[in-house]
């Protein structure tokens, strides 16, 4: 059975005055139908980009190159802007961070859930609102035939938040990515809206690529798990695999920077990665996480691929996988 | 950050000091530091063409108004009878030694035109300095204390909105009499409405970021966080204003001068001179045309100016 | 009890709305707050959007005027003490370093201000502290030329930290002072906030909304929801053994990178806390698991709770702890 979203090979390049920007480079992944893929990194690492970037949403002068992009059967690396348009909200949908800004403010929350819909089906208005309303009530929401004339600024963060999932789901997508949805949200409400999407995952059988800084969400939602860094997947597995033995050094000081309660020790220093993330502009090679790396030696100017140790267990990381295993454990947490 | 031109400057010695030392080396990027903004605005400058082209023809004017007496062929008030309205040097007729042709009073025109820039620009900078002081004060104001304080400023704003500048000027220089000083305070005393609406939304944004209240944490007083913290930040908006404001007060001027309200004959104003001319429309449109050309030409400099500056500092504050 | 810093049942309430034909209405953003902060040790204020922990960061600061109670740093009243008297001895670390330095201003400017606006000694001295202050704070000395634009968001709040100790206050209120950055740049600042408080004897009051990290600084921690504290302990205590429904549920919502565990259900429904128009009684019982009928008619009484307290009907009976 061949995968719901295909991507080899991305790439994205953006032409600036003084060179032109690298910020995806070369980034390969599949996911599977009901299965949850999180790309995790930091700012800059280009995870927002690629989600963009397979939705063609990128701007104008932003160059993108894949040997395969392909979301179900339709093949989308050498798709038209209006070919897009119709894979868009139908085949794959998207969620994005800031529920503040992604709804139109000028009108309703149920003018702008059927015209997502109408948009991709020769359907009544009338059929539109019903599914409008299912799926308002699939998602939490009571009231939702009165919640069909609010406007998103009578809305709190988190129901605003269900509504963009809701309308998401109008057009019963294959795909859902979502980038940074629980982000701006607070915590308790994170949690809630987590496991609704997990929730709805399992009922449509979609496949969900989720986006995302917090490692946290990562490790409580992922089956699957990719991590970027200067435009590099330089990590990726299952995750328990990842979370328990990370073979990558800067997966490695990702996750000691992080206190855990109970098991960090309290008013210790946390792990910390010194340096900065390199510049993306310009020619690049090697690894691009050397600078930063106490284990980095001069082979590490010249490596730069992605070792495939089967079953989808990669990394990008000049030492072999028991040098890896034998200074993780000189690093105690 | 997309910038990344600037060179590395060279680190100085720096002491090891106990646990500082330790930090230290864990942090310092090798990286190159982006250009500073004002380095940064001066780069943009150069490269768009508004700017260079409309700072440029001003520039031109500007030089010709200040060296107006080294450049100008003849005196500007001296009145030539058997010789007058010599046509320009384009037409059949002309006289090579007026250039532009002579006025009815048989005064050379380019040197008329040479010296009018000179009030032209005067009464334009006078005036912006003028109602830019007062609009500036008026918007900071508001916008720095909010409440009560605001609703009265905003209500004097709109007060002064809603007059007809043209027939205030109008009338108030028709009691006290026309002149160039006149002109300068009473355009100066009306004039200054955007810039307390631009500078109060300005003052209302920088109020409301966090190094304002770090300084008030510090102990500021409130004179020196508007003057040292917050100016520095709304200063581009003033720039641009000011430079539409230029335009919009010369253009008064010229029409106040026109009126027989403003500068009084037999001085050089580009407007003053379209009045005398009006008369001798049909036959010898030249007469309206140059100063009327002239006056467009600068007008247009300070309006390309003013949006190319705008368009410059704009992306610069999405930071 | 040597409380450096202490709210007595201190209030804010906004009046908002309101234009010319409709009334205000007041926002009780703090409604009634008691809270000590030992010398030397770190309170950590939790709590989620519109609880008032911000408001309370003002307040501590003295850049908002309590219309209720009273803030009192070492027992003076904070209101008495003379804004320049003040400023020697409480300073705030905000959370955005974007929007916390003034970008038209050299970060020599930014971190001598202190020193210029309470005069204290000349240019010479001035330099000599702004440079002093950046090995403190493990920035390079080079970069005191700069510009905040030209600075990454980890170096901004180094820079913040150091204005904010170039007076050597006692107090440092830290406004979610790591939430804005990258998590790798966020251990860097939490180990030098760290660090520095050890090494100068500082005092600090964290808010954060990130129990894991409030979890390994601070030594207290009070728990917010609009406008009260609903719960007030030691660390340990707190986080071992929750007593209020909301503590209990904020705590569940802390998503550790722990990959045997999920997402977990914490059954808070979906309503949300409006703090225009709170919720009678207690104010959290429409979201509560486990309200009873008179939670929604009486608001609780803080009820002592080890060495802390916490406002709950269901721990005023003896005999009604859950485990």
């Amino acid at each position: 059975m061949s995968a719901l979203l295909e991507v080899i090979d991305l790439t994205v390049d953006i032409p600036l005055t003084d060179g032109v920007l690298h910020p995806v480079r070369g980034i390969s992944f599949s996911i599977e139908r009901g299965e949850t893929l999180c790309v995790v990194g930091e700012s800059g690492c280009g995870k927002s980009l690629t989600s963009l970037a397979i939705m063609g949403l990128l701007p104008k002068r932003a160059k993108r190159e894949a040997s395969v992009l392909r979301i179900g059967d339709v093949d989308i690396s050498k798709a038209s802007q209006r070919q897009m348009a119709n894979v868009r909200g139908n085949h794959m949908a998207m969620i994005f961070q800031e529920p503040m800004t992604s709804l139109n403010p000028a009108y309703t929350v149920g003018n702008q859930l059927e015209e997502a819909y109408l948009r991709h089906r020769s359907a009544s208005r009338q059929e539109a609102r019903e599914r409008a309303i299912y799926l308002l009530e699939k998602v939490g929401i009571t009231g939702a035939a009165e919640r069909l004339k609010q406007y998103p600024h009578q809305l709190s963060g988190g129901l605003r938040q269900r509504v963009m999932i809701a309308m998401a789901l109008m057009c019963g997508p294959g795909l859902i990515i979502a980038d940074e949805p629980t982000t701006a949200l607070d915590v308790t409400i994170q949690a809630q809206i987590l496991l609704l999407l997990a929730e709805l995952q399992r009922e449509f059988e979609m496949g969900l690529l989720l986006i995302t800084h917090d490692l946290g969400v990562v490790a409580r939602v992922a089956d699957r798990v990719a991590v970027m860094y200067a435009g590099q997947i330089v990590e990726q597995g299952a995750a328990k695999e990842v979370f328990e033995r990370p073979l990558h050094p800067y997966t490695r000081g990702l996750m000691g920077c992080i206190p855990i309660p109970g098991k960090t020790q309290r008013g210790g220093h946390l792990g910390s990665i010194p340096g900065l993330v390199p510049s993306l502009v310009g020619d690049m090679h090697g690894c691009a996480f050397r600078d930063r790396c106490s284990h980095a030696r001069a082979s590490c100017a010249e490596f730069d691929q992605l070792k495939d140790l089967g079953g989808g267990r990669a990394y990008r990381c000049v030492m072999s996988v028991e040098d890896a295993a034998e200074t993780a454990r000189e690093t105690v947490a | 950050m997309a910038d990344v031109s600037a060179t590395a400057p060279d680190a100085p010695a720096e002491p090891a000091v106990g646990g500082a030392a330790r930090r230290q080396a864990a942090l310092d990027p090798a990286r190159a530091l982006a250009p500073s903004p004002t380095a940064r605005f001066f780069r943009r400058a150069r490269g768009h063409t508004s700017v260079t082209f409309g700072g440029g023809m001003l520039l031109a004017i500007l030089l010709m108004a200040v060296f107006a007496p080294l450049l100008a062929p003849h005196d500007p008030y001296a009145q030539d009878l058997f010789n007058r309205l010599s046509p320009p040097f384009w037409m059949d007729g002309a006289d090579p030694n007026h250039l532009l042709g002579t006025d009815k009073l048989g005064r050379d025109y380019l040197s008329r035109i040479i010296y009018g820039a000179q009030i032209s620009l005067l009464i334009g900078v006078a005036t912006a300095f003028l109602s830019g002081v007062i609009g500036s004060a008026l918007g900071v104001t508001a916008g720095y204390f909010g409440g009560r304080v605001d609703t009265v400023i905003t209500f004097i704003i709109t007060t002064r909105l809603s007059m007809p500048i043209v027939l205030v000027a109008l009338a108030i220089v028709a009691l006290v009499g026309g002149s160039l000083e006149a002109v300068v305070l009473v355009l100066g005393f009306l004039l200054w409405d955007r810039y307390a609406v631009v500078m109060r939304s300005a003052t209302q944004q920088a109020r409301n970021m966090d190094y304002v209240s770090a300084a008030r944490a510090i102990g500021c007083p409130t004179w020196r966080i508007v003057l040292s913290e917050i100016m520095p930040n709304v200063i581009n908006n003033l720039i641009v204003i000011a430079t539409f404001e230029v335009a919009h007060a010369i253009l008064l001027e010229a029409a106040l001068s026109f009126l027989g309200l403003g500068v009084q004959p037999p001085a050089p104003s580009w407007g003053l001179m379209i009045a005398e001319g009006k008369e001798f429309l049909l036959f010898d449109p030249w007469v309206i045309a140059i100063p009327g050309v002239a006056l467009s030409i600068l007008v247009l400099a300070v309006n390309m100016l003013g949006d190319g500056i705008r368009d410059i500092s704009a992306p610069e504050n999405r930071s | 009890m040597s409380a450096i810093l202490e709210t007595r049942d201190v209030e804010c309430v906004f009046q908002v709305g309101g234009g010319f034909l409709s009334k205000k209405r007041p926002l009780h953003a703090v409604n009634g707050v008691s809270l000590q902060v030992e010398k030397g040790s770190v309170l950590g204020l939790v709590g989620e959007s519109g609880c008032g922990k911000s408001t309370m960061a003002k307040m501590l600061l003295g850049l908002q005027e309590p219309t209720g109670g009273e803030v009192l740093f070492d027992g003076q009243p904070l209101s008495a003490m003379d804004r320049l008297a003040r400023a020697r001895r409480v300073q705030p670390i905000f959370q955005d370093p974007y929007s916390s330095l003034n970008p038209r201003k050299s970060i020599e400017d930014i971190v001598t201000l202190p020193l210029r606006v309470h005069k204290v000694g000349g240019p010479a001295e001035w330099r000599a502290r702004a440079a002093e202050m950046m090995d403190l704070v493990g920035l390079s000395r080079r970069y005191l030329s700069s510009y905040p634009s030209q600075l990454s968001g980890g170096q901004r709040q180094r820079v913040a930290i150091a204005r904010a100790l170039s007076m050597k206050p006692e107090v440092v209120i830290c406004d979610e002072p790591t939430s804005a950055l990258d998590v790798s740049v966020q251990s860097q600042i939490l180990n030098l906030l760290i660090d520095l408080r050890k090494e100068l004897g500082l005092t600090y009051v964290l808010i954060s909304h990130n129990l894991a990290v409030v979890e390994h600084i601070a030594s207290r921690v009070a728990v917010m929801y609009l406008g009260r504290i609903v719960e007030e302990k030691e660390t340990g205590a707190l986080f071992g053994n929750p007593e209020h429904p909301y503590t209990q549920a904020l705590l569940d919502s802390v998503l550790t990178p722990e990959p045997d565990k999920s997402v977990p259900d914490t059954q808070l429904g979906a309503t949300f806390p409006n703090p225009l128009d709170p919720p009678t009684g207690c104010r959290f019982h429409p979201r509560c698991p486990h309200v009873m009928p008179e939670c929604s008619t009486i608001p609780p009484a803080p009820v002592p709770s080890g060495d802390g307290f916490v406002e709950c009907h269901l721990r005023e009976k003896p005999g009604q702890a859950a485990a």
